[in-house]
């Protein structure tokens, strides 16, 4: 039996988490989910022009690649911004 | 409703560096807000330059940033409760700090980024462009829900200070009136002094007298402070007493002769001592402050506050002393300049700490104390005379234009001396203690309404 099934037999496991993105609140049963899953939570998906950053309270926020795994939790909080900004005259 | 930016020398520096790359470049400032009434104040704390691996273009005409290069600053600025300022150059002396439309895309695509993740729920911008040794600039703040509203005045301060209005405002020329100060500073300095906010505190001999100077100077905008009211022996200094006046506030006696010299005067008093949260709470909307109070306890407030809110303050001391035939043999008198970067009043040793707590206490409790040896007498009348306050006064403001206009020695001190009994008037400088907190390392310069109010103890009234 794998770890993930191991955790979801689990009687304290909380049968969901709720994660915000931006300023929307997701509620996601998984226990997992990568940058390309978190993507496309939102309606419409966040496009390639904007990435994704996990917030580290105190911390340096962390950018999630689309193949990085994130482990869910109750009041995780991503955000999204441009890829690129482009100022000038 | 006026903005002003207030920015420490080291950080002001680093903007006008910035201005002066031949490439644009970008950073996020962290200030903290505060509102002064019907003001805003931003009181600048670090500057985050995007990273050099984070600019994808960089030309003397245009970015292209990466997100890694302004969203680390994001985090930084919900851990200081500060707003995220977006900054950037128009690099070159011709260069316009005003938003173009490449910049007005910029504020639509991360406005929101700023406000929510900063968690302050505002978005703020400034663009510099150089001007010789200084720069111009450009500023708004945007909040969440509201309307976006201008920086409108950039107050530097530092070893020298610097008010800069916005690069679009209109400049004044001085009125006809102060035609005598321009031809000595000329018109800038002349505008600016009739822009500032200055606050005082005592109105007795050296504060009425600053006070007159200033006005006469061209300072349109005044608060005064003091709790006291005009006495007979009063009125043998202080300017704009007269006999028919005492027993009258000193703060409303001192108003309406400041008036009566300019009708245009923006003249607010308040009758209260400093030690009061409220009062010290109402020196938040000042530029710079003139302590003129002669009690110590009062000292250790302005000493604060010239710290947290970033407000220079121009403390004045002056103590004669008599021989026991009661004989004149000392006048002994200090001007000491509290900016960040310079000791405060306790790192120069310069406030009698005894005293200060005497004087926080009840009287009751201060006479028994007193007569159990434990604190120091209190409520004795020093001698005063009006040549010597008055010198001293002139000496305090003399100091504010000498940092405004700068026409002393690059390396300004931080505290006149005057021995008048000697002839003598010597200067030194003091540097902050290092666990203290007017040290920059402890992280109060600008730290605004932070609770408590300037991280001291207040007595409930």
């Amino acid at each position: 039996m794998d770890n993930d099934r191991v955790d979801a037999l689990r009687p304290d496991r909380p049968q969901a988490f709720e994660i915000k993105i931006d300023r929307t609140n997701y509620k996601v049963r998984e226990m997992v989910l990568t940058g390309g899953e978190l993507r496309r939570l939102p309606e419409p998906d966040i496009g390639p022009d904007r990435d994704l950053f996990e917030v580290v309270p105190g911390g340096s926020d962390v950018k999630i690649d689309t193949d990085t795994k994130v482990e869910m939790r109750n009041g995780l909080r991503f955000f999204t911004a441009p890829a690129q900004i482009n100022p000038g005259r | 409703m006026t903005t002003t930016l207030v920015i420490p020398g080291p950080l002001s520096e680093e903007v006008a560096t910035a201005s002066r790359n031949s490439m644009e470049c970008a950073a996020v400032l962290l200030a903290r807000r505060i509102e002064a009434g019907r003001d805003v104040r931003l009181l600048a704390r670090s500057l985050h330059p995007v990273p050099p691996e984070a600019y994808i273009e960089q030309s003397p005409h245009h970015l292209l940033i990466a997100s890694q290069g302004y969203v680390p600053a994001l985090g930084a600025a919900e851990a200081d409760h500060a707003v995220p300022i977006w900054f950037h150059t128009h690099p070159g002396e011709e260069g316009a700090p005003l938003p173009s439309n490449h910049d007005r895309q910029v504020d639509r695509e991360i406005a929101d980024l700023f406000q929510l993740r900063s968690g302050s729920g505002l978005y703020g911008t400034l663009i510099a462009s150089p001007r010789g040794a200084d720069y111009v600039f450009s500023g708004e703040l945007t909040p969440e829900t509201g309307e976006t509203s201008s920086i409108d005045r950039l107050w530097v301060v530092g070893e020298r200070w610097k008010l800069m209005p916005a690069f679009a405002r209109q400049a004044t020329l001085p009125e006809a009136l102060f035609d005598r100060n321009v031809r000595a500073f000329g018109p800038a300095i002349q505008t600016i002094l009739g822009d500032l906010r200055i606050g005082i505190v005592g109105a007795g001999g050296t504060g009425s007298a600053v006070a007159e100077q200033l006005v006469r100077l061209g300072v349109r905008h005044l608060l005064l402070i003091d709790n006291d009211s005009l006495s007979e022996s009063n009125v043998t200094r202080v300017y704009g007493s007269t006999p028919g006046r005492v027993g009258q506030l000193k703060v409303e006696v001192l108003r309406d002769h400041l008036l009566a010299i300019a009708s245009d005067l923006d003249c607010s008093i308040v009758d209260g001592m400093i030690t009061t949260r409220s009062v010290a709470w109402a020196l938040r909307s000042c530029d710079l402050i003139f302590g003129c109070t002669d009690d110590n306890a009062g000292r250790l407030v302005l000493s604060r506050i010239s710290t947290y809110l970033l407000t220079p303050v121009i403390d004045v001391g002056v103590l004669l002393s008599s021989d026991q035939a009661g004989t004149l043999i000392g006048i002994d008198a200090r001007v000491t300049t509290l900016t960040p970067g310079a000791g405060c009043l306790v790192c120069r040793n310069r406030v009698d700490l005894g005293r200060a707590s005497a004087e926080m206490k009840s009287p009751d409790e201060r006479q028994r104390l007193a007569n159990e040896g434990y604190a120091p007498a209190l409520g004795r009348v020093e001698p005063a005379v009006v040549a010597f306050t008055t010198a001293v006064a002139a000496a305090a403001v003399n100091e504010l234009l000498d940092r405004l206009i700068g026409y002393g020695p690059p390396e300004r001190p931080t505290e006149t001396l005057l021995r008048l009994h000697e002839r003598e008037i010597s200067t030194n400088r003091a540097f902050p203690h290092d666990a203290h907190y007017c040290h920059q390392a402890q992280g109060k310069w600008g730290a605004g309404d932070e609770d408590p109010f300037l991280g001291q103890l207040w007595v409930t009234v």
